[in-house]
């Protein structure tokens, strides 16, 4: 008999061995085996997740790696998610994602989300080439702790600066934090047009949403 | 001739070619995306004919007096050839919505008839227009003609994300097609070389920002190598290379694939890149052309022209002043123009760090 330990070692390394395929099978095994979904999730799949992260951070792998591990963790989730026992997690801070409009270029903010969802944030995708409007609406409507907006193009920047005044506008601005990243943007940039941050790739912008994250906890404790 | 010169761009070329002075050494700007707002002009009108595309460059090299004019294939001329979905917006660069093949398992469909002067519009309208630049602009200044590289065209048929997963998926399908594309590019590149037009290549999504330096070497290698050896047939020229992110992680291998000038992004430290292959290359660099030019002041864009020259003027296999990528519409023209000011400045001969202290 396998045991959850193994299981849980296998699930995570499907998903940063690239065994998109393998790790549906692995994952169906696991549950008949009856151990539990959200471990199955957050010691596994997740973890499998971070290491190619870390990967990612020590250049072996690039984008194909990350997409193929990511394309891993979801085929695993599928299995997984259903059968999550309903457990009272402690709420989640929620981001708000989306390429701005006018762009559709979408791989960078799939791997802003997926590691995103792996380090435990609750994400509403709003695709790509997003009415900039759109960003306000939802965010309101879900009270986002985080707007993320991405773009490869340099002609579609300046709907980044647009979102932010319309938070203005609607008078809200505080109650949210803007990040902005793809190819053209920098940090000054970010400065420029007033988001509270900039991360160049998706495992920065981990760190970066942790970083507000706590920011917010402490003034919110203070 | 440029107000401001001396030699036109096709005296200087020559002057250098045979060893004499000139009046400054040859500079370059890329203005692709915002050209044909200096005619008043929307991008499809830009890009309705051969006459139309000339017209653009030939306003270009009129403000600007840069050392060339061109015509370019763009990254998405085999999508367009194969009818992807594109959306065309007035003024900026338009995208592909989804990528005519489907799945990169099936490559029945691949067709290398669709790809020549006579089948391929965009190829045609590139023929055109380099032609009517030569016969009215050529006696001044260079026409060249850009195709995109094999990785790229692959990644505009497929879409970028699934050649990106078939590198480890499904290589020998990936191989397949870019033995296609580059067959492909060659086809399509061959009446302008024979007409002696110079060819260069933009292979943006082969950037080191994308995949590792084992993929280039496997996938984007070999197939660049083999369009530069037929390149080079037809015409010793040069062949240049630019590749947007960073290549600092590449560079040998950009020089393995046989170009003989790397067009570098800004992200790419002109001083790191000529101390890797500034003996085997001549480099092209490297201001930024988003946070410094679109977004800067005309001081800014000064110093950071000066800051490239001063990295790699001195770089053994040559040097050339140029943005790090193409400029975004919008940009200011004070600081295009103060762009080409600076870089005239610092470009004067014999060049040397009086010119850019």
């Amino acid at each position: 008999m396998i045991t959850k330990e193994k299981y849980l070692q296998m699930l995570s390394d499907n998903v940063v061995d690239m065994e998109d395929e393998l790790v549906v099978g692995v994952a169906q095994e696991y549950i008949e085996a009856g151990y539990p979904a959200l471990d199955g999730i957050l010691k596994g799949l997740v973890d499998g997740m971070n290491r190619a992260a870390v990967l990612y951070e020590e250049e072996e792998y690039y984008i194909p790696e990350l997409l193929i591990c990511s394309d891993a963790m979801y085929n695993g989730l599928s299995v997984l998610r259903p059968l999550l026992e309903k457990i009272d997690a402690k709420e989640k801070y929620k981001v708000v994602i989306g390429v701005v409009e006018g762009d559709t270029h979408d791989i960078g903010k799939n791997l802003v989300r997926v590691m995103l969802e792996a380090a435990g944030y609750e994400v509403y995708d709003l695709g790509r080439d997003v009415p900039l409007q759109n960003f306000i609406d939802k965010a309101k409507e879900i009270e986002a702790d985080v707007i993320a907006m991405s773009t490869l193009m340099s002609t579609t920047m300046q709907g980044m600066r647009k979102v932010i005044e319309k938070l203005k506008e609607e008078d809200i601005r505080d109650s949210v934090k803007v990040i902005i990243g793809g190819a053209p943007i920098s940090i000054a940039f970010a400065q420029k047009i007033g988001a509270d941050g900039y991360s160049a790739n998706a495992v920065e912008a981990v760190k970066l949403v942790n970083n507000l994250m706590e920011n917010e906890a402490v003034e919110l404790g203070a | 001739m440029y107000k401001e010169d001396l030699m036109t761009p096709v005296e200087r070329a020559q002057a250098l070619a045979k060893g004499e002075s000139v009046d400054r050494m040859p500079i370059s700007m890329f203005y692709g995306a915002p050209g044909h707002s200096l005619l008043g002009w929307t991008r499809r009108q830009e890009v309705e004919s051969g006459r139309s595309l000339a017209d653009v460059q030939e306003k270009i090299y009129e403000v600007f007096g840069g050392d060339g004019v061109s015509a370019s294939y763009g990254l998405h001329g085999m999508a367009v050839n194969y009818g992807a979905k594109m959306t065309n917006p007035e003024h900026q660069q338009p995208a592909i919505l989804e990528p005519p093949i489907k799945s990169i398992a099936d490559l029945s469909t691949l067709d290398l008839d669709r790809f020549t002067i006579e089948n391929d519009p965009t190829a045609k309208k590139c023929f055109d227009a380099v032609r009517i630049l030569r016969d009215e602009v050529g006696n001044e200044v260079t026409c060249g003609m850009m195709f995109s590289g094999a990785f790229t065209s692959a990644s505009a048929l497929v879409g970028a994300e699934q050649l990106l997963k078939a590198l480890h998926k499904n290589p020998e399908q990936v191989h397949k097609l870019l033995k296609f594309t580059a067959q492909a590019i060659q086809q399509m590149a061959k009446p302008f070389l024979e007409e002696g037009f110079g060819v260069s290549i933009a292979d943006p999504v082969a950037s080191g920002t994308i995949i590792t330096k084992k993929m280039f070497q496997q996938f984007v290698v070999p197939y660049s190598r083999k369009m530069v050896e037929m390149f080079e047939v037809s015409k010793p020229g040069p062949v240049l290379c630019h590749i947007c992110g960073d290549t600092t992680k590449v560079l040998e291998e950009m020089v393995d694939c046989g170009y003989k000038v790397l067009s570098l992004d800004n992200v790419v430290d002109l001083a790191v890149a000529k101390e890797k292959v500034g003996d085997k290359v001549f480099l092209v660099g490297n201001v930024d052309p988003i946070g410094v030019i679109h977004l800067g002041t005309p001081e800014e864009v000064k110093m950071a022209v000066r800051e490239c020259c001063k990295k790699a003027w001195n770089s053994p296999g040559g040097f050339m002043i140029s943005t790090g990528c193409d400029s975004a519409y919008g940009t200011p023209m004070e600081n295009s123009l103060a762009f080409m000011q600076e870089a005239r400045k610092c470009a004067k001969y014999p060049m040397n760090p009086d010119n850019f202290q």
